[in-house]
């Protein structure tokens, strides 16, 4: 009897993860315990996008991704110093998220890159939208952060954005500086 | 937590380790007194310091966060934010930890700028109770102790025919095209005299010419911050206790006079240091803001705060920032040398009158390669002539664009026209990580220092073309440079209008003395560090003999 009622919950259990939307299934995922600090999932994905649109590929330099964008968010939104930051990042992304569903049906992340050029460029230039103006400062101020600090916080990858910088005073960046 | 009372009575307790208290601490303590020397911040050693400009000049190594350093600033006619803005610098060593170590003594007609200029309108600036003759003799000493860099032959108005007491650091070879151009001009460049060394002495090396002396302690120990001279000194004294990560935010009185000192310690938990004689040297806005937080019903407008003047008449350094563009290809050909010191300070446009201008007053200025800051570089680029920022292929090309050139920029201290629009008081929105009420600061620059601002931008634009940039570009924001704040705490001999008398003595407070930058009652025209050493050593003298 016992073995029978198990059955029959383990197929209904296996029957609804089929017919469960796999949206919300995602999201249930995605906006499980905190990843990093108290930054969930979805607005670390979402940061590591908005830090490629602010600072991307080209023949210049890495983009943000490549230069590690991601590990620096992970080791630096551990401590204390971004912490005040959390709640404002939060905020862009839900910003960003509505007006994506509006448009899209989807979430920001789930849109074309185009759009999601088109939509940042519309929400900060707009005056309406002082919330999203502050927010996403904030967010190039922490790209440029990652981008540009020493390797060892996790961005920065073989100092590739300094040699942007190169030149004859900023080649001691790239070389490094023994102080003692 | 109960807080713990320290037994030992000490004769003097100065608040704060940075330029206006590490040398009265070692000068009394070196004459037998027991001085205790209470820090907020960290006690670093120069192998705690490195060229991580994330480490150093982001987070919260020198200055507090946001949390624990929170201030109310309101910037012209914008609205007040709450930010961690204007920290000098919050370790042992204070300021002088990350100074520049520009090192030059005001001019005779500094001291009095109300009898030489007249009452300008909207202004408040008084004239010092002393000349430069009281402060001489201690500029001499604060070089000799210290040690400082200088060309005596070239120097404006050397205080004495002697040689400084190290000759001049090495320069770069742009430093001979300002001279050729400034010439061409009939000003008179000079290699700015540097508190930092040009050959071994007092186990301290020799600069390494890093380049990354602004905003950066020095490992090497060649810049002569007040941590590695006057604290190290009164360190091996038996009667001298530096005590750091002791956070004073109250004074108390028995009603005439302060009876001890209240401080957080992360350990202790609240502690109180009890002494004869207090000297507060927490920098302007956070003596100002200390007195203002320690008001009781006795002196209900904050302590020492019967002439209403505490946290007014608030300057700072006034920035004329030009950004002079030059083409690698077209520069000497040694100008990939190793040293990165420009060091080249102009004094001809010190004294503007008969220019044109209402306010006859411009300052120093002092042509200097970009401070070595990655980040910061990036995150002024990102922002366009209106504010706005820029970012994407944007930003990208902008740098790839900017750094094509090698640039030379001006630092300029341009005296700052105190005013009642400029001031401090305590902010009642917010408070820091302790519960304690924030500083609440208005800044708001005198018309006639914008117009100064230009008419010096002018001037230097001028230098760099004969030069041959290939443009100028004029980077600056009146609201900015912080770090050389100044007033708020005046000294003068009318207690109804000063603070302190000429000793730097409170008029109100009989045991208290104040010796960080809030003594001044005028803007100055030179960086400040030198004075503020200077008159720290005077004032020390004073408290002796009293």
């Amino acid at each position: 009897m016992n073995r029978r009622r198990f059955l029959s919950s383990l197929n209904l259990f296996l029957l609804s993860i089929l017919f469960i939307p796999k949206g919300i299934f995602k999201q249930k995922l995605l906006s499980a315990e905190p990843l990093i600090g108290s930054l969930d999932l979805h607005s670390f994905n979402t940061l590591c996008i908005l830090a490629e649109h602010i600072f991307p590929d080209d023949h210049l330099s890495p983009g943000a991704t490549s230069l590690g964008f991601n590990d620096f968010l992970c080791s630096q939104f551990k401590t204390t110093y971004y912490q005040e930051d959390i709640p404002v990042i939060v905020l862009l992304v839900r910003i960003l998220d509505k007006e994506a569903d509006i448009q899209r049906k989807m979430d920001f992340i789930s849109c074309p890159k185009e759009f999601q050029t088109q939509l940042i460029e519309r929400l900060y230039r707009s005056d309406q939208n002082n919330l999203f103006r502050h927010s996403f400062e904030k967010v190039i101020d922490i790209t440029m952060e990652a981008c540009f600090s020493d390797p060892k916080y996790g961005g920065n990858k073989n100092k590739a954005s300094w040699r942007i910088m190169s030149n004859s005073i900023e080649e001691k960046w790239f070389h490094g500086c023994d102080c003692e | 937590m109960a807080a713990t009372v320290n037994k030992k009575i000490y004769d003097v307790c100065v608040i704060g380790s940075g330029a206006g208290g590490a040398p009265l601490a070692y000068e009394l303590a070196s004459r037998g007194l027991n001085v205790v020397i209470l820090e907020r911040g960290k006690q670093y050693t120069p192998k705690d310091f490195t060229v991580d400009e994330f480490m150093m000049c982001r987070k919260d190594m020198l200055s507090p966060g946001l949390n624990e350093g929170a201030r109310e600033i309101k910037y012209g006619d914008n609205e007040p934010i709450r930010c961690n803005h204007l920290w000098t610098g919050t370790c042992a060593g204070g300021g002088t930890v990350r100074m520049s170590g520009f090192c030059l003594p005001m001019k005779s007609g500094d001291f009095k700028p109300l009898t030489n200029n007249g009452r300008f309108k909207n202004s408040t600036y008084t004239d010092w109770p002393i000349t430069l003759d009281d402060l001489s003799p201690y500029y001499e000493k604060v070089e000799k102790e210290i040690g400082v860099s200088g060309d005596a032959n070239t120097t404006p108005d050397r205080l004495q025919n002697n040689a400084f007491p190290f000759p001049p650091l090495k320069t770069h070879p742009f430093s001979k095209l300002i001279d050729r151009a400034c010439q061409e001009l009939g000003y008179h460049p000079f290699p700015i005299p540097r508190l930092v060394l040009s050959k071994e002495w007092n186990e301290r090396k020799e600069c390494g010419y890093c380049g990354f002396c602004g905003s950066y302690g020095c490992g090497r120990r060649a810049k002569g911050s007040v941590l590695v001279t006057y604290l190290k000194k009164a360190g091996e004294l038996s009667n001298a206790d530096l005590l750091p990560e002791h956070y004073v935010y109250k004074l108390k009185t028995d009603g005439n006079r302060i009876v001890s000192a209240c401080y957080f310690n992360p350990e202790k938990g609240t502690g109180e240091v009890k002494a004869d004689t207090y000297v507060l040297a927490c920098s302007a806005i956070e003596t100002a803001r200390l007195l203002l937080n320690s008001w009781t019903s006795g002196h209900s407008n904050g302590l020492a705060n019967s002439s209403g003047q505490v946290g007014k008449n608030l300057a700072f350094q006034f920035p004329s920032e030009v950004d002079g563009y030059f083409l690698a290809s077209l520069l000497p050909s040694n100008h990939l040398a190793e040293t990165p010191f420009v060091d080249r300070a102009l004094q001809d446009l010190y004294c503007l009158k008969n220019q044109g201008l209402q306010y006859p007053k411009g300052g120093t200025v002092i042509f200097l390669l970009p401070h070595p800051n990655p980040i910061q570089k990036a995150i002024s680029l990102s922002y366009d002539e209106k504010g706005n920022r820029v970012y994407g292929f944007a930003l990208k090309q902008k740098m790839a664009d900017y750094f094509q050139y090698t640039h030379l920029i001006s630092d300029t201290f341009i005296e700052f026209i105190t005013n009642p629009q400029t001031f401090i008081t305590i902010s009642k929105r917010y408070k820091d990580s302790w519960g304690i009420a924030a500083a609440k600061v208005s800044i708001v620059p005198h018309e006639e220092n914008i117009k100064t601002m230009r008419f010096m931008a002018q001037k230097i634009a001028e230098i760099y073309k004969i030069m041959g940039a290939q443009k100028a570009i004029f980077n600056s924001n009146p609201f900015t440079a912080g770090e050389c704040q100044q007033g708020t705490c005046r000294f003068g001999n009318d207690p109804k209008i000063s603070v302190l008398n000429s000793d730097c003595r409170c008029h109100d407070v009989k045991n208290l003395y104040i010796t960080d930058s809030s003594f001044m009652p005028s803007g100055i025209s030179v960086p400040p560090v030198f004075t503020i050493m200077a008159n720290s050593l005077r004032v020390a003298d004073r408290l002796y003999r009293s």
